[in-house]
């Protein structure tokens, strides 16, 4: 299978290629998805905020001349878009307010019958004890494919150069959840 | 375990416990077909949400909106309630047209008077947006938008 092409797929899919267009569904989608629950949504909202983010997309072809910045774009406005739900239903938890996250590890809304093992259930559920902006940054570049550090600093709002140390700071804080439920 | 190990774990949990939900993947998979490259693009000039803190107490207010091409203007005004989903509008400059509202599995048509007055109610409480067709103007449509 040839290579991905960002921006000779954003050309044939701008000119109604279908095949173009789900490659680019198929590409960027777990990014896409994991950035909208990465605002605490439920499966709903965060189903919401996935189809604008798409709607967007072809609303705005033109805006993407460099196949490079389609991550990021589609990444940020994915942000925009969890936000401006937020700001439309208000009567959701703001971003960081403290509130219980309601989507990881409770395994609410969740096929449990889906995590094929006793390691998979206890890894969601520390996962789920995990402070917000860690569950967050996990989230976003654990996604598979995932996003550049460059696409997920755009998003995540920290520098580049902070992802590393805090992806290694979280998943040691995950380690340790994880050492102390087997206890 | 690794951070190898424990990142290759939680990608893979993750993938498990919350894929993206296939009725997603279909759905963006068919937005394609909103393309209309006929259509000029009513871009969202204002929103009345963008005054308000974020967590404003609730009220009833209806919410305005404003799109623009170059050369017309829809403003709306939106409600959501029991009987779904409202729309007001204004076309600027006023003039008669034939108006569409289209979602996800449907669309309801209806006409901008002489005034450029128009109204629908009982819309489904989806992503909508505003179809607009001006005597002697081109066609446009405002970006999506939602209660």
């Amino acid at each position: 299978m040839a290579e991905f092409d960002a921006t000779d797929s954003i050309t044939a899919a701008a000119a109604g290629d279908q095949r173009a267009w789900d490659l680019i569904v198929e590409r960027y989608s777990a990014a896409v998805w994991a950035v909208a629950r990465s605002y605490r949504l439920d499966s709903a909202d965060a189903a919401d905020v996935f189809q604008a983010t798409w709607l967007r997309l072809v609303e705005h072809f033109g805006d993407i001349r460099d196949g490079t910045r389609l991550g990021a774009w589609l990444c940020t406005t994915a942000k925009h878009e969890a936000l401006n739900l937020i700001r439309r239903r208000r009567d959701l938890p703001a971003s960081g307010s403290g509130l219980l996250d309601r989507v990881a590890g409770d395994g609410s809304g969740l096929d449990d019958r889906l995590l094929r093992s006793e390691e998979q259930a206890a890894l969601w559920h520390a996962f789920g004890m995990l402070p917000h902006n860690c569950q967050r940054l996990l989230r976003v570049i654990f996604a598979d494919p995932p996003p550049s550090y460059a696409e997920a600093s755009e998003v995540l709002e920290i520098p580049v150069g902070s992802i590393g140390p805090t992806r290694a700071r979280c998943l040691a804080s995950l380690q340790a959840l994880l050492s102390s439920a087997v206890g | 375990m690794k951070d190898e190990e424990l990142g290759e774990a939680l990608r893979s949990t993750l993938a498990v416990a919350d894929p993206v939900p296939a009725a997603e993947l279909a759905a963006a998979s068919a937005a394609l077909g909103w393309r209309d490259l006929d259509a000029q693009l009513a871009t969202l000039t204002a929103d009345s949400l963008d005054g308000e803190a974020l967590l404003a107490v609730r009220g009833d207010e209806p919410r305005l909106l404003s799109f623009a091409t170059g050369e017309v203007a829809i403003d709306l005004e939106v409600t959501n309630g029991p009987g779904g989903v409202s729309l007001l509008g204004q076309l600027v400059p006023a003039v008669a047209a034939r108006v569409v509202v289209e979602y996800a599995g449907g669309s309801r048509g209806t006409a901008a008077d002489e005034r450029g007055r128009f109204g629908v109610r009982g819309l489904p409480d989806r992503w909508l947006r505003v179809r607009v067709q001006g005597e002697g103007q081109a066609r446009s449509h405002t970006e999506w938008f939602r209660a």
